[in-house]
C-alpha cells in the first residue's frame, strides 16, 4: 500500500460529511507534511486518525437528546428480535437439531432475518412494519407469549421501536446500521462456545461491547443496554421475581450508558 | 475569546496572506519559534472550527502536482480576535514581568 492509498485509508476517520468536503485536502496536506520522513509520515497519519475520530464523537455526542432516544429504542427493537432468533440458534445448536418449532419457519426464522435485513439496507418504515408484523403474528401463533405480565413486558421496546421506524423513519440516522449484529453474534459466540457460561459474563457481553463504541454511536449503546436488561428488569420489578433476578451489572448497564452518554455529550458541547 | 497556542499560531500565519494547509503548518511552527508544531489533524481541527466562527475563509481547491489545496484566508473578524489575543497574552506578560522586576526575582 503506498503512502496516498494510506493517507486516503486514514481520512475515513472522519464523518463522511467532512470527509467528502476536504478529504482530497487533507490527503494532499498530510502527504506534504509527512514527506520528510517515514516517522514525519507515520507522526501525521496519527493526528489525522486523533482528528477524525474527535469530528466523529463531537458529532455523535452533541446529537439532541430526542434524537439519541428514538435512534437506541429503534437498535434495541431490532437486537431484541435478532436476538431471540440466534438464542434458537443456539438452542438448536446445543439440541443437535432436535427441537420442534411451534410458530413455523415464516415467524420463526424469515421474518426476523427479514426485519433485521431491512433495517440494515436502510428501509426504515419495512422494517417498522415487518417488526410489527412479527410481533402480531408471533402472539397469534403463540398466545402463551402473553400468559405472564413478564411476557408482556418484554413486548413495550420492541414494539415502541418498531413503531418509531414506521412514525419517523426519516428521524432514524442510516449509516452505520449493520452493528446492530455485532452485540447478539458475540453473545452467540459466548454461548455457543461456553465460554461465556464458564466466565460469568456472558449475558453483559453485548453491553461490554457496545460500551467500548459509546463515543462514537451512543445511541447504538444505550440501544444495547435497553435490549438486553429493560425486559429483564421490567419482567423482574411487575413479575415480583417472575423474570428471575437480574444481575448487578445487567441492572446497571443501561444507567451506565445513558450516564456516560450525557457526560460525553456534555463534554462535547463545552469543548 | 482565548486562543490556545495552536490555534494562535495558526490564524497567526494567514496575517500576511492566504496560504494553503501545509504553508500554514510551516508559518505557525516558524511564528512559535519551533514551539508549536500544528500537525495535519490539528491543523483541520482549528480551519474547521475557525471557518465555522467566521474567523477564516476558504477558496477553492486547486490541484499542484497532483496533490490538492486550497487557500484559507483570515477575515476582518479573525484579525480583531487575533488582535485581542495577542493583546492579552502581551498584557498578561508585562504584568509578571512588571511584578518579577519590582520584587527583584530577575536578574537584568
Amino acid at each position: 500500500m503506498n503512502r496516498r492509498r494510506l493517507a486516503e485509508v486514514v481520512t475515513r476517520a472522519y464523518p463522511v460529511d467532512l470527509r467528502t468536503e476536504r478529504g482530497a485536502e487533507l490527503v494532499g496536506t498530510l502527504l506534504d507534511a509527512g514527506e520528510e520522513s517515514l516517522v514525519a509520515f507515520v507522526h501525521q497519519l496519527g493526528s489525522v486518525l486523533r482528528a477524525g475520530l474527535a469530528a466523529r464523537v463531537r458529532i455523535a455526542l452533541t446529537l439532541a437528546p430526542a434524537q439519541i432516544a428514538i435512534y437506541a429504542l429503534t437498535w434495541g427493537a431490532v437486537m431484541v428480535v435478532l436476538g431471540s432468533e440466534l438464542d434458537l440458534v443456539g438452542f438448536v445448536i446445543h439440541a443437535r437439531g432436535q427441537v420442534v418449532l411451534p410458530a413455523g419457519i415464516l415467524v420463526t426464522w424469515v421474518l426476523p432475518a427479514l426485519v433485521v435485513l431491512a433495517f440494515i439496507m436502510k428501509r426504515s418504515r419495512t422494517c417498522g412494519l415487518l417488526g410489527i408484523a412479527l410481533i402480531v403474528l408471533r402472539l397469534a401463533l403463540e398466545p402463551l407469549l402473553m400468559s405472564t405480565t413478564w411476557q408482556v413486558a418484554q413486548l413495550v421496546l420492541p414494539v415502541s421501536g418498531f413503531a418509531l421506524l414506521i412514525v419517523a423513519p426519516d428521524r432514524i440516522p442510516s449509516s452505520g446500521r449493520w452493528a446492530v449484529v455485532v452485540p447478539t453474534v458475540a453473545f452467540l459466540c459466548f454461548d455457543v462456545t461456553q465460554i461465556g457460561f464458564y466466565s460469568g459474563v456472558d449475558v453483559i457481553v453485548p453491553v461490554l461491547l457496545a460500551l467500548c463504541l459509546l463515543p462514537f454511536q451512543p445511541a447504538f449503546a444505550i440501544g444495547t443496554a435497553l435490549a438486553w436488561s429493560v425486559p429483564t428488569l421490567i419482567g423482574f420489578i411487575v413479575a415480583s421475581g417472575g423474570g428471575g433476578w437480574p444481575t448487578l451489572a445487567l441492572i446497571a448497564c443501561t444507567p451506565l450508558s445513558v450516564m456516560t452518554a450525557w457526560i460525553g455529550r456534555h463534554q462535547a458541547r463545552r469543548g | 475569546m482565548e486562543l490556545r497556542p495552536p490555534s494562535y499560531f495558526t490564524l497567526a500565519a494567514l496575517i500576511d496572506g492566504p496560504l494553503h494547509g501545509y504553508a500554514i503548518m510551516r508559518r505557525a511552527g516558524e511564528l512559535s519559534g519551533g514551539t508549536v508544531r500544528v500537525t495535519t489533524g490539528t491543523l483541520y481541527s482549528i480551519i474547521e472550527r475557525a471557518t465555522a466562527e467566521g474567523l477564516v475563509t476558504a477558496g477553492q481547491p486547486y490541484l499542484v502536482a497532483g496533490r490538492e489545496r486550497r487557500d484559507y484566508v483570515l477575515t476582518p473578524a479573525g484579525r480583531i480576535v487575533l488582535q485581542e489575543e495577542a493583546t492579552r497574552l502581551a498584557r498578561a506578560a508585562r504584568t509578571v514581568s512588571t511584578r518579577l522586576k519590582a520584587t527583584g526575582a530577575v536578574a537584568t
